[in-house]
């Protein structure tokens, strides 16, 4: 079994939660290479990725920084850090 | 040694969300849990906070709802697990550690592969499971097979005579 170690929540099967990806955001006012590169490139580097993860049981999101090398969670990230306006 | 059971259990379940939801739970006589993903009892009540400003309220029959525009009713199938062993069945159902579930621990996880809220009776000890009432059967089926399971391992008939 495979546990992930969240810090809000403690150590949990894996199985209950579902990866979202990569914390990414869009660039509002971009040309369209930047659109199309947003789109469809990934950074896949092992490193610090800031990355969304849904806990299905509590239907809570969370967002943690996590070494993909070691594949540890290195912090959990405030919701707020990562928000942004949507242009109206 | 109280034998290992399993009882559906009629409670009316409740989601209050907004910011009215403290008021509402206090306005029906009903705690209102301090703590996220915690919850606390009264007699014929449980209630959860699950969320900034949301709460589960799980009642038995007789105890007032409570009443606000953004207070939704669930219909939860809730079942009670009572009787010694109870961590043993689950440990068979679920990856959680149960021996950290304390007497008024409330955890949300899987089991049997369902999502599911649990709550460990301070009084009573047993376990409450509550899950969406579309799995209804199949946690009855399963719960089952695995108490007649654990039943025939602690009381094996043998072939031999």
């Amino acid at each position: 079994m495979k546990v992930f170690d969240c810090p809000v929540i403690g150590r949990r099967p894996i199985s209950e939660f579902d990866y979202v990806g990569e914390v990414r955001k869009p660039p509002m006012d971009a040309d369209e290479a930047s659109w199309a590169a947003y789109v469809f490139n990934r950074q896949g580097a092992p490193g610090l990725l800031r990355e969304w993860w849904y806990h299905r049981p509590t239907g809570r999101w969370y967002v943690m920084e996590r070494d993909t090398l070691k594949d540890e969670v290195v912090r959990f990230i405030d919701l707020e850090e990562v928000r942004y306006d949507i242009p109206a | 040694m109280s034998t290992l059971r399993l009882n559906e259990t009629e409670r009316a379940s409740y989601l209050l969300t907004g910011p009215a939801s403290r008021a509402a739970l206090a306005a029906a006589g009903l705690p209102v849990p301090e703590q996220l993903l915690t919850a606390e009892e009264r007699p014929g009540a449980l209630v959860a906070r699950t969320g900034r400003d949301e709460y589960m309220a799980m009642l038995k029959a007789g105890h007032p709802a409570p009443q606000d525009e953004w207070c939704f009713r669930r219909y939860d199938c809730v079942f009670e697990l009572a009787g010694r062993g109870w961590v043993e069945l689950m440990t068979h159902l679920c990856q959680y550690d149960f021996r950290q579930l304390q007497p008024g621990d409330w955890l949300m996880t899987s089991a049997a592969g369902v999502s599911c809220w649990l709550y460990h009776e301070i009084e009573s000890g047993n376990l409450l499971i509550g899950a969406d009432p579309g799995y209804r059967h199949y946690l009855i089926e399963t719960f089952s097979a695995v108490l007649d399971d654990l039943s025939a391992t602690r009381n094996p008939t043998g072939g031999a005579s």
